[in-house]
């Protein structure tokens, strides 16, 4: 059992947990979904209609084109907060460009 | 070595790697994002600097991106000119510009990189570009207004999301034709691959469908109002 846990915590840690699904609406709400247990686990929104996404591979963010609000936004997926938002004129899609 | 020592060495392992991701994501890591922006650029963007880094122009209304694996391409969707741009990502230069079909929207490159996806909204096609000739080597007829476009992870399976006419177009990428058409309803817009080949739907209406891997089945459906775009992370 205490194997178990701690094994899980490892693997939390490490980064190695079950893949997480991120849809975005039209009107910016963005649906976190467990993708094992196909829950929603949170809920966050962006602002002005949602065009692209993309996740990144190695930091906790997932990039978000806001087209009608003209700007591209990096959410932090442990706090589903927005912490970058970078200016650019009606963004459509976005990808994060491999790092290998 | 007993197992406690294991463990505990287990632990420190973890817990280096956790301290280098939080470092890594305040930091920025070096990411580059690529950001397709009206009329006619794509934005280079550090995102952990919040800075565009550079501008390259591509054609006009320029949509879906995607990187070959190695991150040496960038294609990128031209829905206003009916072509793909392709960005060398260390010259920040477009190299060649492909025809594909009309209005294209989404790219998906193969794990292999060989091959690059465009679905093309305007007249229900599948572009499939040779990504070491840069030349265009097929287009598959899928069904209506295809939008959102992912590859299996093992590369022989194009998935491609159908809005206009309520389905998922299931691609073989050996022999380019259509394996299987999956009615999912709704207005599909986008599609993703989860590592263990399970497909996900954003339907473009009310709900993200999830697809068993080999079957295809419906294993779920969850409801979220206006699904648009989906990722996996």
């Amino acid at each position: 059992m205490k194997l178990t846990g701690a094994i899980i915590l490892i693997c939390a840690m490490a980064g190695c947990s079950a893949p997480m699904v991120y849809v975005a609406s039209s009107k910016g709400d963005v649906a976190v979904i467990d993708a094992s247990s196909r829950k929603v686990v949170a809920t966050f929104h962006v602002e002005g209609g949602p065009e692209g996404i993309a996740a990144s591979e190695s930091r906790p963010r997932v990039y978000i084109a806001n087209f009608w609000g003209n700007a591209v936004v990096g959410v932090n997926t442990r706090t589903h907060k927005v912490e970058e938002e970078i200016r650019c004129y009606y963004p459509w899609g976005v990808a994060v460009k491999p790092t290998r | 070595m007993g197992a406690k020592e294991k463990l505990t060495f287990l632990f420190l392992c973890a817990l280096c790697v956790s301290v280098v991701q939080v470092c890594l994501g305040c930091a920025g890591a070096g990411e580059v994002i690529y950001v397709s922006c009206t009329p006619d650029k794509v934005a280079v963007i550090d995102p952990g600097l919040g800075k565009i880094i550079s501008f390259v122009r591509v054609g006009s209304r320029p949509q879906g991106i995607a990187f070959t694996p190695d991150g040496r391409l960038a294609f990128v969707a031209n829905s206003g000119s009916d072509s793909v741009s392709v960005i060398n990502t260390a010259k920040l230069k477009v190299v060649k510009t492909i025809p594909a079909g009309s209005k294209p929207c989404d790219v998906a490159a193969t794990p292999d990189g060989e091959l690059v996806l465009v679905s093309c909204f305007g007249d229900g096609t599948l572009t499939v570009i040779d990504s070491r000739t840069l030349e265009s080597t097929a287009s598959v007829t899928v069904g209506e207004e295809p939008a959102g476009v992912a590859v299996s992870p093992e590369g022989g399976i194009a998935y491609v999301a159908c809005s206009g006419s309520g389905t998922l177009s299931v691609v073989s990428t050996a022999t380019f034709e259509i394996e299987r058409v999956i009615e999912v309803g709704g207005r599909p817009m986008d599609v993703a691959v989860l590592p263990d080949g399970r497909v996900v739907v954003a339907d473009g209406t009310g709900w993200v469908i999830f697809l068993e891997g080999e079957t295809l089945k419906v294993a779920g459906r969850v409801r979220h109002r206006n699904a648009w775009r989906v990722t996996v992370k």
